[in-house]
């Protein structure tokens, strides 16, 4: 499963990203790093998700969401 | 309350200058060079020392910076707003510092040509430091041209993803000061922080502030004491890879070790007692980022910038003008009368020419203050953010985010403006391809022409023929965006959307008008001066007789000649007449003008309603079918064509240079004559195949 693919409102834990490294770091600044708790709150227009890393939201389109692996918090 | 005194050892001066050339040089020179001119001034190299503020976006940098000099940064609410780098002088008690306000930046990792300058201004001056030999630690004193100090802006209410720029800055030699924002917001949330402890953690002294209130708690004086006393040395900074080497698993190596500390630091520091975002913020988000509601509102709120734009703006203008052209320039012909001076160059060069040119800025004035207001009101609100998501799909076929919709959709009301709203772009090369493709918008200006040529010569499928050069508008913005990617724009990024969406808020009315009159005062400045002197040259031009035949001033005038001189340029599209022409000459001033010119070139009356053309019509039926040689439909068409897409008026030019520098504003000029042009002969040759 990826963000792309994963149910909004259920607590996921971030996998490594396929994307390029600078990508990658940048993702993770903004607190999407590997093992990192995330919740995909709702679709947007233009295919893109809205991500709650506890507080703080972020818009991420949709190549993105299907480079971040996520599974369901057990 | 501010943490943990800095430390009483000063720090030996270093042996020599480094050779690193001096950031206060390097901070001047976007100002020098008239991009970006909103700078609130040069860090000189007086001796002063100088302090920069970094941060994440959306931490509250730049309110801080207001605050702290009272110079009225850009203060945004949204990623990104500090894209340019502002400048100060911070005065307290009998001292005085210089402040260099730094773009916006997550790390010193940077994605974008502005986060790329905060990394260089700040970590290649420390190396280049550390390099000559002044080490690991404390530096102070009054090296002018230098960073002394750092002010390192985080958020409380978002501490964990806003230390890690500080972590980093706090692995190079330069003395840190750490000041918090945001914290009532944070209180709401149940985040309480402990100031003391954080400074515990990172070394450095922390201070709670509320810049958006003008409140900066005692930053002043812990900035000074660590100015004078100097920082004693730091733990051993992470180990990793150069800053320029590129960007790999090492590096992402170095980031988890640094996510180790922050999470350490925010874990002894704060603590919650319940509460959550969760609220009216992401309520209203639920609506302004849904998949159909979201574009609904986005439309929404742009049909009412573009009608406050132009519809309240339109009367307050058309006051002006009238009041400049009307009583100010009647009561300047008295006074030129009264002296014995009335009739003549110096009177004509001062209200034709300096009084008309002032005139036309400021009937700007009101224009732009409603267009900035918006702006910062969308902006400091948070819901740019969101109207950058909303239309991120669509304006990326054009290599842009979805925020540069704003600026293009602004240029349908007025290019002007528009110019100046890329500014909300954090990407410089996006801002370059945007400010690039705003004058092919179709500005209100130019409708005036749209309706006399239409109403002239299309009866009544007038309306049909205006539509379509809307329509055609927003192609040519669409071709000339790909067309500049693969040319001239290749390295332009093309990431997917990742945009931090800062919580809604209240817009506060000081910040506002702040913001607003900065920019406008900004606009004024740099744009006012070439307005008026291009009226002046156009009158000038206007008046000065190349001999002939008196009867005909304008046709024998400079201006006259040298439209009739230029005419057979666009003899292949059909419309080479030098009523034409010089019509097209003064649409470079002002395309509000075009129809004046005809009817002052053609010595007949302006209609009043542009729909019913009367004798000027009679005329230009008479010079299309002339110059087309029988195929009018498509000379006119070629005409309106032309007009849409070469050179925009004067005052959006002197945007554009502000924006983008004059190398680039000419590379637009040239683009868009020669577009135009070759759009215009082959919609005139290609019809008079038809018809």
């Amino acid at each position: 499963m990826t963000l792309a693919s994963a149910p909004c409102n259920v607590p996921l834990i971030l996998g490594r990203a396929a994307l390029p490294a600078p990508r990658r770091l940048r993702l993770a600044e903004l607190g999407l790093r590997p093992g990192a708790t995330v919740t995909v709150l709702r679709r947007t227009a233009g295919g893109g998700r809205i991500v709650g890393i506890g507080d703080a939201r972020v818009a991420i389109g949709q190549g993105v969401l299907t480079a971040v692996p996520a599974t369901p918090v057990q | 309350m501010r943490s943990r005194p800095p430390g009483a050892e000063r720090a030996a001066e270093p042996a020599a200058e480094p050779a690193a050339e001096p950031v206060a040089e390097r901070v001047a020179r976007p100002a020098a060079r008239g991009c970006h001119g909103d700078a609130a001034g040069d860090v000189p190299g007086d001796g002063r020392p100088v302090v920069a503020l970094v941060g994440s976006p959306n931490v509250g940098k730049s309110s801080l910076f207001n605050a702290v000099t009272g110079a009225r940064r850009t203060v945004g609410n949204w990623a990104g707003t500090s894209v340019e780098v502002g400048t100060g002088s911070w005065r307290t008690g009998d001292r005085e510092l210089a402040v260099v306000d730094l773009p916006g930046a997550y790390s010193l990792d940077p994605l974008s040509p502005d986060e790329r300058l905060t990394r260089d201004l700040l970590v290649r001056d420390t190396e280049a430091e550390a390099s000559a030999g002044a080490g690991t630690g404390a530096r102070t004193g009054t090296g002018a041209g230098h960073l002394d100090l750092v002010v390192v802006v985080v958020s409380a209410a978002d501490l964990a993803r806003t230390l890690y720029l500080a972590v980093q800055v706090l692995e190079h030699p330069l003395p840190v000061v750490l000041a918090v924002t945001m914290g009532d917001v944070a209180t709401r949330r149940g985040i309480h922080l402990d100031a003391e402890a954080l400074s515990e953690e990172l070394g450095v002294p922390v201070v709670p502030v509320d810049p958006r209130r003008g409140r900066t708690g005692e930053l002043a004086s812990v900035v000074l004491q660590v100015l004078d006393a100097g920082q004693p040395p730091r733990p051993a900074p992470v180990p990793g890879p150069s800053p320029e080497a590129p960007c790999g698993d090492a590096d992402l190596a170095a980031a988890d070790r640094r996510f180790t500390r922050i999470a350490a630091a925010v874990g002894a520091a704060t603590h919650r007692s319940g509460g959550s975002r969760t609220g009216w913020s992401d309520r209203v988000d639920q609506v302004a980022t849904h998949p159909v509601a979201g574009p609904v509102v986005f439309l929404a709120v742009m049909w009412v910038v573009f009608q406050l734009t132009t519809r309240v703006a339109a009367p307050v203008q058309g006051f002006l003008d009238g009041l400049v052209s009307g009583p100010v320039s009647s009561g300047a012909r008295w006074v030129f009368g009264a002296l014995g001076l009335g009739g003549g160059a110096v009177e004509g060069l001062v209200v034709d020419g300096l009084v008309a040119g002032v005139g036309m800025v400021l009937t700007f004035v009101p224009l732009m203050t409603i267009m900035f207001s918006l702006l910062a009101v969308l902006e400091d609100s948070g819901y740019l953010a969101r109207a950058a998501v909303v239309t991120d799909r669509l304006m990326r076929a054009v290599g842009l985010p979805g925020k540069a919709f704003l600026p293009l959709i602004v240029g349908f009301g007025c290019n002007v403006p528009a110019v100046s709203a890329t500014r909300v772009l954090p990407d410089a090369r996006q801002r370059l391809l945007t400010v690039l493709l705003v004058p092919f918008t179709s500005c209100s200006a130019r409708l005036t022409v749209y309706v006399l040529v239409a109403s002239t010569f299309f009866g009544r499928h007038a309306g049909d023929v205006v539509f379509g050069m809307y329509v055609l508008s927003i192609v040519m913005v669409i071709l000339t965006g790909l067309l500049l990617r693969s040319t001239l724009l290749r390295r332009l990024g093309t990431e997917d959307l990742v945009l931090d969406l800062p919580r809604y808020q209240l817009p506060l009315p000081r910040l506002l008008v702040a913001v607003t009159w900065t920019r406008l005062s900004a606009f004024l400045r740099t744009a006012g001066g070439i307005i008026v002197a291009s009226v002046v040259v156009i009158w000038a031009l206007s008046t000065v007789q190349v001999g002939g035949d008196r009867s005909e001033p304008v046709r024998n005038s400079a201006y006259g000649t040298i439209a009739a001189a230029a005419s057979p340029l666009f003899a292949p599209a059909g419309f080479g007449d030098w009523h034409a022409t010089g019509a097209l000459m003064v649409g470079f001033v002002a395309k509000e003008a075009v129809v004046a010119s005809w009817a002052q070139t053609y010595a007949t009356s302006e209609p009043a309603d542009l729909r019913r053309p009367g004798g000027l019509g009679d005329s230009l039926r008479a010079d299309f079918e002339r110059s087309s040689g029988g195929h009018v439909v498509p000379a006119v068409l070629a005409f309106l064509v032309f007009l849409l897409g070469y050179t925009p008026c004067v005052a959006t030019l002197a945007a554009q240079r502000r924006e983008i520098g004059t190398r680039w504003t000419l590379v637009g000029i040239g683009l868009q004559f020669v577009l135009a042009w070759t759009l215009a002969v082959a919609v005139f040759q290609i019809g008079r195949l038809i018809t």
